[in-house]
């Protein structure tokens, strides 16, 4: 069965989500094999596998993100989501 | 027309190091041979662009290899960017309707740009993409290709140039000669990638330079970054020396406290020997909160920091909210403009909501204010309370009121609007302390809303207009013996902390990195130079001479 599974994280990082965090969320991203999309709540998300689609959402330091995994796998997209938030919050 | 000898040009300095050298103009990079329609099946045209993303792909693996640990992991992103599927899949698109592999890929490039306009640090991101876009491009159409990129310009291998261009990309700079010893940009910002390897590969330059479209080949020139200029002479005796200070008294003339925002930054201002805490970013606890937290858990997060805080007091400052830092479980949308007495809801944001969120919410004050107070208890710990971002006497009685009923810690306030330092006069008698927060004053001061606006040169902690007020402040602190701290970036400049001990300022705080440096500035003079330089630069009418006036003064001092 698919399930989506989604989480809301806050980004702290002092420029927002420029080109080298995207690049290290899409190597993430493509490293678990799973479809991820990323956006604002409520607007229309894009493809977390993309840098340049997730840098034309022009996030900014404090922004809150959405990020959706569309998996059969649960426990795989858990873990996913879990390096996503760890990436956006600055533990890593 | 060209520039006159003693020109001087203004910009961003990256680096300390000042040099000089002969200008070479980088010609503006041809923006490719003209659009082709393809000749070959599409299988070519994408066996094609395949190999020469691959071919630069590898380019970019071995100068990642080759380089510092910074520049190679903006390498490391761009070689992301060149391999990013929604780029390759929009290349296929116009591959199968029929155009040649570099022109397909020139278009896909080209199709991000309106969706990364908008800042100059997203154009200067752009900037690094149309590079990129241009060595896929010339490696397709084999070499000897006119728009291949940086081969228009040839340097001797032995001499010292300073290379000029209106705009450079992170890879342009990755791979100067080393004859290059210095390096204008007049378009790209002091935050682009190429600006962050000039830095790591310690290249001095000058960034967001107006003017230098006027610079010709053979010039002989300047690069003065820590007076973020250019000038055109050969003399390099003119250029400004950063200080190095050498601590000659044990103790600093003020106290340099730490600012912090977590149980991690509390234990590195201890371990940096900060005079305690000069403002305490409470708001940074709960930025991923969803809801509230209780009771217990904020005094146990408090009750963390405060024991680990270095030796001295700790200013916490009740939570702030603003644009870019956002608590989830504070409401904060639901209220007008004009309420706050800005014009427009886009000013309040950038100016930060602060206080007036917190008038909205305080049971959440009220409940902050009691758990402070019980981590003070626990800890015994000489704790001061401040609130962020008030603009009227009004707010600040409620406020101090709220707080005085709430624990028995002294009670002060941030200034961090014009308006309070006229307020300031009628709310001495019930405050203990200030806390100048110069970033928002400065930027309030022009009423210019921060870098990158039409007058970004403003935002100058060295504005003389700025010096005005914070001396003002400082005398009114000092005539009705409150204490007055500044928490602001300014703080950090080491010249300028010097500054404002001269002013009367009693104690500085700045980011845990930063305290040394500041300490040791601090701990190399004495409070009557300190004195003497402030009075001097409260007389200077610009900013550049005023920090020219306090780096010759401290650096006849400390023997630069």
């Amino acid at each position: 069965m698919v399930n989506v599974i989604s989480g809301e994280f806050q980004l702290v990082d002092p420029l927002g989500l420029h080109a080298r965090p995207a690049a290290k969320l899409v190597e993430l991203v493509k490293d678990s094999g799973l479809q991820v999309q990323i956006g604002r709540q409520g607007e229309e998300k894009v493809n977390a596998a993309s840098a340049l689609r997730i840098m034309t959402l022009k996030l900014k330091c404090g922004e809150k993100v959405t990020v959706s995994i569309e998996s059969d796998d649960l426990s795989l997209a858990n873990d996913a989501l879990g390096r996503i938030r760890d990436l956006f919050e600055g533990r890593q | 027309m060209s520039l006159k000898p003693g020109a001087v040009l203004r910009g961003v300095g990256i680096g300390l190091k000042a040099t000089t050298g002969e200008v070479r103009v980088l010609p503006p990079a041809t923006t490719g041979a003209a659009k082709g329609r393809s000749e070959l099946s599409q299988r070519e045209e994408v066996a094609l662009l395949g190999a020469a993303t691959s071919a630069v792909s590898r380019e970019l693996t071995d100068l990642a290899q080759s380089a510092d640990a910074e520049t190679s992991e903006v390498i490391r992103a761009l070689k992301v960017l060149l391999e990013d599927d929604e780029l390759i899949s929009q290349s296929m698109r116009f591959i199968e309707s029929g155009w040649a592999a570099a022109t397909a890929f020139g278009m896909a490039v080209e199709s991000f740009r309106e969706l990364l306009g908008g800042s100059q640090e997203l154009e200067d991101r752009y900037r690094d993409l149309e590079d990129l876009a241009r060595r896929v491009q010339s490696q397709i159409r084999g070499p000897g290709d006119s728009a291949d990129n940086n081969q228009d310009l040839t340097l001797e291998a032995d001499g010292k140039f300073v290379l000029v261009a209106r705009e450079l990309s992170a890879l342009d700079i990755a791979q100067l000669p080393e004859s290059v010893v210095g390096v204008v940009a007049e378009r790209t910002g002091a935050t682009s990638h190429a600006a962050i390897i000039c830095r790591a590969k310690g290249i001095p330059a000058i960034f967001a330079c107006g003017g230098a479209d006027k610079l010709e080949d053979g010039d002989k020139v300047l690069v003065d970054p820590v007076a973020d200029r250019l000038v055109l002479t050969e003399d390099v005796s003119l250029a400004t020396l950063p200080i190095t200070y050498i601590a000659t008294a044990n103790e600093p003339i003020i106290n340099v406290m730490a600012n912090i925002g977590s149980l991690v930054d509390a234990r590195t201002a201890a371990a940096n020997r900060a005079n305690g805490v000069g403002l305490f970013r409470t708001e940074l606890l709960y930025l991923s909160a969803l809801k509230q937290p209780d009771f217990e858990e904020q005094v146990e997060s408090l009750r963390e920091v405060f024991e680990a805080a270095p030796g001295g007091p700790i200013v916490v400052r009740t939570i702030d909210v603003a644009d870019d830092k956002q608590v989830p479980f504070l409401m904060c949308g639901e209220f007008e403009a004009s309420a706050v007495g800005f014009g427009e809801v886009d000013d309040v944001q950038s100016a930060g909501k602060g206080y007036f969120v917190l008038r909205h919410n305080r049971e959440f004050l009220r409940s902050q204010l009691f758990a402070i107070e019980r981590a003070r208890q626990d800890t015994g710990r000489d704790v001061w309370v401040m609130a962020p971002q008030v603009v009227s006497a009004t707010e600040v009685s409620e406020f101090v009121d709220l707080a005085r009923s709430s624990g028995a810690f002294r009670v002060g306030i941030m200034v961090e609007d014009p308006s309070m330092a006229h307020a300031l006069t009628n709310v001495t008698g019930q405050i203990d302390f200030l806390s100048v927060g110069t970033n928002d004053l400065t930027r309030r001061l022009f009423a210019t809303q921060g870098y990158g606006d039409l007058h970004p040169e403003l935002a100058n902690h060295w504005q003389p207009e700025l010096i005005a007020i914070v001396a003002k402040i400082a005398q009114i602190a000092n005539n009705h013996r409150i204490s007055v701290g500044v928490c602001g970036e300014s703080a950090a400049d080491p010249a300028f902390a010097i500054v404002l001990a001269g002013l009367g300022i009693d104690s500085v705080s700045v980011s845990p990195s930063q305290l040394g440096l500041v300490r040791d500035a601090l701990s190399s003079v004495d409070r009557k130079l300190a004195i003497e330089v402030a009075r001097e630069v409260l007389r200077q009418n610009s900013a550049e001479s005023a920090k020219l006036l306090v780096l010759e003064a401290i650096g006849g001092q400390s023997g630069v």
